[in-house]
């Protein structure tokens, strides 16, 4: 490239600010490892924290029996299982995308980021809808006198404690994607 | 197991064993040829020295991982740059707060400040000024000062030519007038 004064310049004082650092290679693979553990172990408690519900929703279904239960577990697991799906294909294409150009990295991560929003929305009615039915169906074998008090509370309680680890996990999720899609800004050609 | 599949065995783990001997020579080979450039990149982006390692590393990492995939269709530089600012960009979109983006003063003096030369003090000055640039004329301001040209920066960008030359132009008006505003 042929350089102007002020480029010249700039260009010997932008060349004088190098630092080589020499690189040992072992310390990145070790890095590179380390990184991906880390990386499986986040992943890990996203997808525990997601099959927190299987267990629960085999349990009522498998004690109580009723097709409306056996239902409400099938949309359980469905939904869980589609929901694990994209956090590990989230989690697999991450470092893959570093080889496109910048733009085109840029309207990836976007892409990504607006996917992640979507999935919270998804997860937001998963739990409603999990709360709704659980719920409605505690209150309707209470009045009923299908159950006592106690056991309607303690169902309450747990389908309570189980829906707000699923709202923290996904309102964690939400604020971080906001927060990145912020920092990008429009995307310029 | 047969001789004949002990041999494949042998020529197949052979082979791997060459295949990482030859990426890991070429990896010390792009460290040893962008090495500074790379580093300045990450200065271009981090101010504070433990951020600026942080994302180096980042960086040594990623190239590293996505080495075993370079087919050649592009220069081992485009390559090597495209990551590099990939990277640098994902690190600072995760960054939760801008505490190092908007600083003018020259950061990290680290050692006598009476030894730092004259030299030193305006590349920090020229570094300073960068990192307040928005990035995309960071990206185009940083590629064409280590030489390359507008063909192979449109190609690391992912725009064109003609969009390099306007982005240079205009990240040039700014780095003047940010560096009138250090003096």
């Amino acid at each position: 490239m042929s350089l102007d004064p002020e480029l010249e310049l700039w260009q010997k004082d932008w060349k004088a600010g190098a630092d080589t650092v020499p690189v040992e290679l072992a310390s990145v693979q070790a890095a590179a490892i380390q990184q991906e553990a880390k990386m499986r172990r986040g992943l890990a408690v996203e997808l525990g924290v997601g099959f927190l519900f299987l267990p629960f929703s085999f349990a009522f279904a498998w004690i109580d029996r009723r097709a409306e239960m056996i239902l409400w577990a099938v949309v359980v697991w469905i939904l869980t299982i589609a929901v694990s799906a994209f956090t590990i294909w989230n989690w697999q294409t991450l470092w893959k995308d570093s080889v496109h150009s910048v733009h085109d990295f840029t309207l990836l991560r976007q892409k990504r980021l607006n996917a992640s929003l979507r999935s919270v929305v998804i997860g937001y009615w998963f739990v409603a809808v999990n709360v709704f039915i659980a719920g409605g169906w505690y209150a309707i074998d209470l009045g009923l006198h299908r159950i006592g008090i106690r056991r309607f509370l303690l169902g309450i309680v747990l389908i309570v404690a189980i829906s707000a680890c699923f709202v923290c996990v996904l309102s964690r999720r939400k604020a971080k994607a906001l927060r990145e899609l912020e920092q990008i800004g429009p995307i310029s050609e | 197991m047969d001789v004949e599949a002990q041999t494949g065995l042998r020529l197949f783990w052979g082979q791997k064993e060459n295949n990482r001997k030859a990426l890991e020579r070429q990896y010390a080979e792009i460290w040893e040829q962008f090495g500074a450039g790379l580093s300045r990149l990450a200065a271009s982006y981090e101010a504070q020295p433990p951020a600026r390692e942080d994302l180096l590393q980042d960086i040594r990492m990623a190239i590293w991982l996505a080495l075993p995939k370079f087919r050649s269709e592009s220069s081992i530089r485009t390559f090597v740059f495209r990551i590099a600012h990939n990277r640098a960009l994902a690190h600072v979109w995760k960054r939760r707060d801008a505490e190092s983006i908007d600083e003018l003063e020259i950061a990290d003096t680290a050692g006598d400040p009476e030894q730092a030369t004259i030299a030193k003090l305006d590349s920090e000055r020229l570094q300073s000024a960068i990192r307040t640039l928005p990035d995309p004329m960071k990206q185009v301001i940083t590629l064409a000062l280590e030489d390359i040209p507008y063909r192979e920066i449109a190609e690391i960008l992912g725009t064109t030519e003609n969009n390099v030359a306007v982005r240079l132009n205009r990240a040039r008006g700014l780095l003047r007038q940010k560096l009138g505003e250090m003096q």
